[in-house]
């Protein structure tokens, strides 16, 4: 009972949000929805089944350019097919699929840190399709990403819309279909981990060889779930594009990849839960500096110069937090949740009643 | 032209083959890919040059660099990688040293800024391919010293026994905790010496070595990981290959350079992923 309590209250805590934040902390929650979708695919394949990937920038390049390219009229020296919005959407997620696909014959032979190595070459392709490909990228300034189109409603400020006396723009129309999208995400992983092919996941990270005499096809696993995974970067590039409303090659670096691999570390390995909390606590940190950096010494203000920039900042402080939680909180931000509710038994906590086993609970 | 262009590929080679030796050490000791071995390496690189401006002669600056990257080494495997060893799996080791990549990266910039800077070169005065040899030079006395070393002492003969099989060295009273220490600070030394190298062609600022630690990520695969040999092997043909590649093959350019290593890399580990030299593990469940 008091579990439905909880969830009914979350969601009216999160359908009142737009009515009351202003647009820079919708904007911050919208990328960190999208980076919480793109951190549960890299869960999936990182933390579940133990594969290390330092390409997964390049699948959230490939969902946003391709949803802009699909998407957008042809015009001038930029291409495009001008598809319906939502058709547009959902190919660049099968596309962002393939594109995994097609690296998966390599995914599927290679373990580990090798796998890491290996993807490192996805960046480096990317960075120069990005660069290079100028009809379809845009090249070093980008694209404007046009706005998605739902039955006729569109995610843009264009037509005006006020929602009890709450102007209703691109940000809060946004903030409804983030949410809608990370929840279905977050629902199909969990589906995933907690059935028989998390199981298989979490045996092929654990021991290989044990997995495999137990009749787990072991490189189509590590194939399959390395596609899901590009899927999830290709959706949270979407829903990037769509919040940024214009793509820049220069986001879609390792820098990016290494966030990425932060959130889920800082969160907690192998579930969905701790995906989202790395997720919320990666993205929104260079955002709390940026608005609050001022009353910090060292932090100057963005563009001034002098002391440190805010995304340098939070870089040092998720560097050191990245460290800090393998050193004292082996199962991430949710490892320390879930131990809290075991030391305070009266705390009601809103968390699954049994954890996903983190790669630590193993002998 | 062409033998220009190759010794300009060993003195490139050189450095890749220190930084990817630094991977081998520390793969060899403690079993973890290392994505801090080059920021790491950049962070001594800044050190050295800190020296140098204040009026250290280079030749003075080389070896408290090399000292003081080697006590850093220790440190942080004293304070990190030490406290992590029992049970944790490899992706948590792999990705705290990613952690560590990033603060280091961004501890330098919050130091030295972002700027370019210009590194002295030792020999100023030399025409660069001769300048390049010469840097090979350095590289291969300092990697021959570290053979004798490890091939001829004690010291060495207990290294190789941690690297064997670190409970049977421990069974037999090696002290095996200082022996990683010392492996985690050779590997810090050796990578200083190849951050050093290559920064009078590279030019320093804080993302300098992420290109050389794909190069040396490309050199450890093709000799073996597992392999200090096929690592300095593989630093001289990678460098080679990807002079020569960008000089030769019009559709490569500098631009695709990069493309070079990485294509190496997907090649061995699908078709040998063991490397050249390296030794195929043998598993037993």
């Amino acid at each position: 009972m008091s579990r439905h309590l909880i969830r009914a209250g979350v969601l009216a805590a999160f359908v009142v949000v737009p009515f009351y934040l202003e647009g820079f902390w919708l904007q911050a929650g919208l990328f960190a929805m999208s980076a919480a979708v793109g951190a549960i695919g890299l869960n999936l394949l990182t933390g579940a089944t133990g594969q290390l990937s330092m390409g997964h920038a390049f699948f959230l390049a490939v969902g946003a350019y391709a949803y802009v390219y699909f998407a957008a009229e042809p015009t001038g020296s930029l291409g495009g097919l001008g598809l319906p919005t939502p058709l547009a959407a959902v190919l660049a997620v099968v596309l962002s699929g393939a594109a995994g696909g097609l690296f998966s014959p390599i995914a599927g032979r290679l373990k580990g840190a090798y796998l890491g190595i290996a993807t490192l070459a996805l960046i480096f392709l990317g960075q120069h399709l990005l660069f290079n490909a100028g009809p379809v990228t845009g090249g070093f300034n980008g694209r404007a990403v046009p706005p998605l189109e739902l039955f006729g409603f569109v995610f843009s400020d264009a037509p005006e819309l006020v929602v009890m006396d709450v102007p209703f723009g691109a940000l809060e129309r946004l903030w409804f279909l983030g949410g809608a999208v990370l929840l279905a995400a977050a629902l199909f992983a969990r589906g995933v981990l907690r059935g028989r092919p998390g199981r298989a996941m979490n045996t092929i990270r654990d021991h290989e060889i044990a997995a495999g005499v137990m009749g787990v096809p072991v490189a189509r696993y590590r194939a399959g779930v390395f596609v899901l995974s590009s899927m999830y970067g290709g959706l949270a590039g979407v829903l990037l594009a769509l919040v940024f409303q214009r793509t820049v090659p220069d986001y879609f670096g390792m820098l990016l990849s290494l966030d990425y691999l932060a959130m889920i570390v800082i969160g907690g390995l192998g579930s969905v839960g701790g995906a989202v909390i790395g997720a919320v606590f990666v993205s929104l940190l260079p955002q709390l500096l940026t608005r609050y950096g001022d009353a910090l010494p060292l932090v100057a203000a963005p563009g001034s110069g002098d002391g440190v920039s805010p995304a340098e900042a939070a870089r040092l402080l998720y560097g050191a937090a990245v460290v800090a939680v393998v050193l004292f909180l082996p199962g991430g931000l949710l490892g320390l949740l879930h131990s809290l509710r075991r030391r305070l038994p009266g705390l009601r906590l809103p968390l699954s009643a049994n954890p996903t086993p983190s790669p630590e609970t193993r002998s | 032209m062409f033998g220009q262009q190759l010794l300009e590929g060993l003195g490139a080679g050189a450095g890749y083959a220190a930084l990817a030796l630094a991977l081998v050490l520390t793969y060899r000791f403690t079993g973890i890919v290392n994505f801090a071995q080059g920021e790491l390496a950049m962070l001594a690189t800044y050190v050295a040059w800190q020296l140098v401006v204040s009026g250290m002669p280079y030749w003075v600056a080389l070896p408290v660099t090399v000292a003081l990257a080697f006590a850093a080494g220790v440190l942080t495997e004293r304070l990190v990688i030490r406290r992590l060893e029992s049970g944790a799996g490899e992706v948590t080791l792999v990705v705290t040293t990613i952690g560590l990549y990033v603060l280091v990266n961004a501890l330098a910039t919050l130091v030295w800024t972002a700027a370019l800077r210009a590194f002295p070169s030792p020999f100023p005065d030399s025409p660069p391919g001769l300048a390049a040899l010469a840097a090979a030079g350095v590289a291969g006395a300092v990697l021959g010293a570290l053979a004798l070393v490890v091939r001829r002492t004690g010291l060495g003969l207990v290294m190789r026994a941690v690297a064997a099989d670190a409970r049977s060295a421990r069974l037999s009273g090696v002290r095996v905790g200082r022996v990683l220490a010392l492996g985690w600070g050779a590997a810090a030394a050796v990578g200083a010496l190849s951050g050093v190298l290559l920064a009078p062609t590279l030019f320093l600022e804080p993302s300098m070595m992420t290109g050389v630690l794909v190069y040396a990520f490309a050199a450890a695969t093709l000799g073996g990981f597992d392999s200090a040999l096929g690592a300095v092997a593989g630093g001289l043909a990678v460098g080679v290959t990807e002079t020569l590649a960008g000089t030769y093959l019009g559709f490569v350019g500098a631009d695709l350079k990069i493309a070079v290593p990485l294509v190496i890399v997907v090649a061995v580990l699908l078709l040998r992923p063991q490397g050249l030299f390296g030794s195929a593990p043998v598993e037993r469940a």
